[in-house]
């Protein structure tokens, strides 16, 4: 299988070890490197960045995407490890991204500005959306149904479900490219 | 609103309940630390290590049913009961001759502690054995085409490396002592079995050919996972118990009368090489006494919740005598029981977490008048006194 495949294409391809295996060469080093600063220890973050991989396998014929991967790899690992922090704190323990610097960080006027105006940009771009394709959206991101539920819903094919969210994901993707990369994050 | 507890913040961002002022916060700090730092690592034996867990985690998905279900909600129910009772145990039922209650002054002077940790030692094919809670977490040994690991939830497990086979088959064997507790093991198959205490398994590192065999003495639930052309089968004596994938439970002390097999899921064949194998559906137990011929009898109705209390961390009695409640408490606690007089034929029926000292278990008979004394490693079963 060759290498310059996208990451939506192995994500179905049918010889999956292969499929599997050359996204994990693509993505590993920077989830666990991002993991393990975070983190502090190998372990902890060889965990996450396991549990990272092992839900993108077993979710691969949910999960919609345009052609790469790391907006959902990258907001997974984000959830996994701040759930780990999370964890370890209830419990007393201390890692490098610390409970301490959470409650002395600040946020200023004008980065939450920034935060709550990338968010309406990114609102107002779905609201653009054509009313069909911002309904399969919204279901989709918002309420977290799956593609045969939603075209359960809507009285539609799932296939086109699935065309229709590829269409808006591009869309809003286009749209949000000129602002800043923290907007993919986003939808 | 601004949240001063970073935890309380943690938990309303996870949830997703933050407002844009608390989810930039939470996002600034995840972002604040140098992700570009050096790091002293081996990085291509992390990418082998992580890879390979990954694969296995994988693999055993697509073979075994996952059990999380009735395990989850068995121990989830059980443990709301203690909860409700408040106490140790929830009922209490002595039923048998001669009911005269006399009351006794309690002889527990001395206590024992349930085990606090695992005690597992692993013997390789060279015959090196290897304490394992003493072990560090990661890979530790190679046994033919095998990577042998610690998992960090204490797991030991097999990992085949490539399809090539293997010269010579090389058996592994891992003890669980009295006093420990239970051990989890992942064989290379991707099967699943949790060791019970006083009880060992010998099983090959990597499986080839047209069976998967293992040996067991005592206790073991096994989740098989599936591979109908290589079906799996468990040895004890004379007992053959053969599976294609599926959830059972077989226990096979030696100071116990019979050999019993339950089934969970799926469906299992026991046999004894004396007559055809018997074929039991979940909810069954099959038992076998060693050492007699067509000696395999089916049982209905099994209470599962009193087959796996061992797994979920109880002792449940089910209408057992004192001498069958002290073989479990023996093996748990690492001590020898001892008869002053005869024990009587009660029967005693209650459930109480493993994790207690031996005296609350022993007070599910003391209601009954029964009295105990407690000697270092000892237990001496006083008869009471007509």
């Amino acid at each position: 299988m060759p290498e310059s495949l996208t990451d939506k294409v192995l994500l179905l391809a049918t010889d999956e070890q292969i499929a599997f295996e050359l996204l994990y060469n693509r993505y590993w080093e920077q989830l666990y490197k991002k993991a393990f600063h975070r983190l502090g220890n190998s372990d902890d973050a060889q965990d996450v960045v396991q549990e990272v991989f092992v839900s993108l396998w077993r979710n691969r014929h949910k999960i919609e995407v345009e052609n790469t991967l790391a907006p959902y790899l990258f907001t997974a690992l984000k959830y996994c490890i701040i759930s780990q922090v999370y964890r370890k704190a209830k419990k007393g323990i201390t890692v490098p991204l610390s409970i301490e610097e959470l409650e002395r960080i600040e946020v200023s006027t004008e980065e939450l500005l920034e935060f709550k105006e990338l968010q309406m940009i990114v609102n107002n771009e779905v609201a653009n959306l054509p009313d069909r394709m911002r309904e399969v959206y919204r279901l989709s991101r918002i309420e977290h149904l799956q593609v045969a539920e939603i075209a359960m819903r809507l009285n539609l094919s799932e296939q086109t479900v699935k065309n229709t969210l590829t269409i808006a994901l591009k869309r809003l993707r286009e749209k949000l490219a000129r602002y800043s990369t923290i907007c993919l994050f986003m939808i | 609103m601004k949240i001063k507890n970073g935890i309380q913040l943690l938990h309303t961002y996870l949830y997703g309940k933050a407002d844009p002022e608390q989810k930039a916060r939470v996002e600034k700090w995840y972002e604040s630390l140098d992700d570009s730092a050096e790091m002293n690592e081996d990085l291509a034996a992390v990418k082998q290590q992580l890879y390979e867990r990954t694969r296995a985690e994988l693999d055993a998905d697509s073979k075994v049913v996952p059990f999380y279900k009735t395990a989850f909600f068995r121990a989830t129910a059980a443990a709301i009961l203690v909860m409700c009772m408040g106490g140790m145990y929830l009922l209490i039922k002595s039923t048998g001759t001669n009911n005269t209650t006399v009351e006794v002054a309690p002889q527990i002077l001395q206590d024992i502690a349930a085990p606090a940790g695992n005690k597992a030692v692993l013997t390789l094919a060279d015959g090196t054995t290897i304490i394992l809670d003493s072990t560090a977490t990661g890979a530790f040994a190679t046994q033919g085409n095998a990577t042998v690991a610690k998992l960090n939830d204490g797991k030991i497990a097999y990992n085949a490396a490539g399809t090539t086979k293997p010269a010579v088959v090389q058996y592994n064997k891992l003890s669980v002592p009295r006093g420990s507790r239970p051990m989890q093991l992942l064989l290379a198959d991707g099967t699943q079995v949790w060791l019970n205490v006083a009880s060992y398994i010998t099983y090959p590192t990597t499986f080839t050919g047209t069976e998967r065999k293992v040996e067991i003495t005592g206790e073991a639930y096994f989740e098989v996972a599936h591979n109908k052309s290589m079906p799996f089968i468990v040895k004890r004596n004379e007992m053959e118990v053969l599976v294609l994938g599926t959830h059972f439970n077989v226990n096979t002390y030696d100071d116990e009368e019979l050999f019993r097999v339950t089934l969970l899921e799926g469906a299992v064949n026991v046999s004894d090489g004396s007559t055809e194998p018997k074929a039991i559906k979940p909810g069954q137990q099959a038992t076998l006494k060693p050492g007699h011929v067509k000696s395999i009898k089916v049982l209905n109705n099994i209470d599962m919740d009193e087959v796996m209390a061992w797994k979920n961390g109880w002792f449940n009695f089910n209408s057992l005598q004192v001498t069958d409640i002290m073989r479990q408490i023996e093996k748990w606690y690492d001590v020898d029981v001892h008869y002053q007089g005869k024990p009587g034929d009660k029967h005693f029926t209650g459930i109480v977490s493993r994790d207690n000292n031996v005296s609350e278990v022993l007070k599910i008979m003391e209601s009954a008048g029964i009295r105990f004394k407690i000697e270092k490693k000892n237990i001496t079963v006083l008869a009471k006194q007509e």
